[in-house]
């Protein structure tokens, strides 16, 4: 048996870098879709349109808010209100997603189930926590660092040089109060750094799915719309 | 292994320490060898091409485009590695209905030679990772993450050693810290160890003992962070280390138009390349080398 010893060594001369885009659709190649056709089969259900959307919504058309972010945060407190109400009796103040959840975008015309698993692939679960003002503080002053779209709903914020203002629920922040926020599971055991959800006063599992409750509602409401509304922003 | 090319595990008869001065046997002027890589990063189970009313990318990424335009490379240079840089799972149906085995099915049949384990391979717990990677022909490379009596234990590799005509690559995979980016249930067990250290060792032994001729390093610790705070990513590793030629990046989804060079701890050039997500791009480089010495002796051992 003869073994090539490594004596050969070889230096790198020169690299050439070429990065090329992928973009052609009508590409066909049998074998590989005889792989993929029976998986493609087995979830064409998804494919059946619930909706229907005005404009494009993305996550990324905003500074610190979204379209999209906007849409999902105030859908899921509308949709969520109802059933912590009946848990509890009392009602969320506001809702605090990540913008590192939203994975895909909404485009423009029908919205199928499909749409919704790209947009939000996770299996998240709907999370109500009571958290005092000093958690409160903390949450203001994350979003006031990380300085991207994560989605809220039911407060809005104003970032000034040395200050942060917030009203929640029409009323100014109060740090001696507890607040009810919505979130997702994965945020709440501290997902994206967001700590101060880790130890709340209270703590509610509402057992829903949140993709699970934008389907439901795109699905009954059929015609779907968005805006930024500067309800997070940045005085300069 | 691998069909297309020859590809040996080095065997322990590999000469140890071995070098040859450049000048001490003369040196010959000889073809170059070429040696093509190429690569994708979080593709997110999109298999399908983005729809052509997509505002983004209309009608861009598909496997099948991806696995056609591998073809064609390809046969344009036979010597080539296909390797991917994490998160092949989560993003599309595929991956919620069928756990990975499509993405994986369809990777092994693409030529992929090695990926590396990102965060979004845990979206299902170890368990399901580890069963799901019965459909890759190719290996996962991971060599910071401690996977003692998980499920995952002898089923990932640190690094692997390609050889292509002659040419060894050594590669090696490097994950991100996972805490505060998957549930705690979902990687019980792992511990993250830091990539610098783990980098000098590995590429100490792929260089020094494998005497690999290219040292690749698939990395989902994110091309760079904007923050206060010194987070590690690709940007610091490659100043930090020394020993790799080419790091290729995911995680922060960086849509590069083409490497950046950086120089290491030791005044090299490093290569980072990221090419986005969701399979859109794919990236491709090509490496020519020389040889560095004169003759290649073999010794017959009889059995």
């Amino acid at each position: 048996m003869t073994t090539s010893c490594k004596e050969v060594t070889y230096i790198i001369k020169e690299i050439k870098v070429n990065n090329i885009k992928i973009a052609d659709s009508l590409s066909v190649n049998n074998e590989l879709e005889s792989i993929i056709s029976p998986f493609r089969d087995e979830i064409k259900e998804l494919e059946k349109v619930i909706g229907y959307s005005n404009e494009s919504l993305s996550i990324r058309d905003g500074e610190l808010e979204s379209t999209l972010g906007n849409l999902i945060a105030d859908i899921l407190i509308e949709e969520c209100n109802p059933v912590f109400n009946d848990l509890t009796t009392k009602n969320i103040d506001f809702s605090l997603f990540n913008y590192g959840g939203i994975r895909g975008t909404m485009n423009k015309g029908n919205i199928t189930q499909h749409d919704l698993f790209t947009i939000m692939p996770f299996q998240n679960i709907a999370i109500v926590v009571k958290l005092n003002g000093n958690k409160i503080l903390e949450l203001l002053e994350y979003l006031n660092l990380e300085n991207i779209a994560h989605p809220i709903s039911g407060i809005s914020i104003e970032f000034n040089q040395n200050e942060i203002k917030a009203i929640i629920n029409g009323k100014d922040f109060n740090i001696n109060k507890s607040y009810y926020v919505l979130t997702s599971n994965f945020l709440q055991e501290g997902g994206d750094k967001m700590i101060f959800f880790k130890e709340p006063e209270e703590l509610h599992d509402l057992n829903l799915n949140i993709r699970d409750v934008l389907i439901y509602h795109i699905a009954n409401k059929k015609m779907i719309s968005s805006k930024l509304d500067n309800r997070i922003k940045r005085i300069k | 292994m691998k069909r297309r090319y020859f590809l040996n595990k080095v065997k322990s008869t590999t000469i140890i320490g071995l070098s040859y001065p450049l000048l001490s046997f003369g040196k010959f002027e000889k073809k170059l060898k070429k040696i093509t890589i190429l690569h994708t990063n979080d593709v997110h189970s999109h298999i399908d091409p983005f729809p052509k009313n997509d505002p983004l990318n209309p009608n861009g990424g598909g496997v099948i485009p991806r696995a056609n335009l591998i073809n064609v490379l390809k046969k344009e240079n036979p010597n080539t590695l296909v390797l991917d840089a994490g998160d092949v799972f989560q993003g599309t149906p595929y991956y919620n209905f069928f756990g990975g085995e499509i993405e994986l099915k369809l990777m092994s049949k693409m030529g992929y030679s090695a990926s590396t384990l990102g965060n979004h391979e845990f979206d299902s717990g170890l368990d399901k990772l580890a069963k799901s990677l019965k459909h890759a022909n190719f290996s996962f490379l991971n060599s910071n993450y401690t996977l003692k009596n998980t499920a995952l234990e002898n089923k990932i590799k640190e690094y692997e050693i390609f050889e292509i005509d002659g040419v060894k690559i050594g590669v090696f995979g490097l994950g991100i810290e996972l805490d505060g980016l998957v549930e705690k249930n979902l990687y019980n067990g792992i511990k993250y160890l830091d990539p610098i250290e783990i980098t000098q060792d590995i590429t100490n032994k792929l260089k020094n003992y494998y005497n690999c001729d290219i040292i690749i390093c698939l990395s989902h610790l994110g091309y760079n962070y904007n923050k206060k705070e010194e987070i590690i990513c690709d940007l610091i590793l490659a100043k930090k280390t020394k020993n790799i030629d080419l790091i290729i990046g995911g995680h922060t989804h960086t849509f590069m138009e083409k490497p950046i060079e950086v120089y290491n701890l030791i005044g090299e050039k490093v290569l980072i390349n990221q090419v986005g997500c969701f399979g859109i791009n794919l990236g491709k480089i090509d490496f020519y080398l020389s040889e560095n010495s004169v003759s290649e002796k073999s010794e017959t051992i009889k059995v």
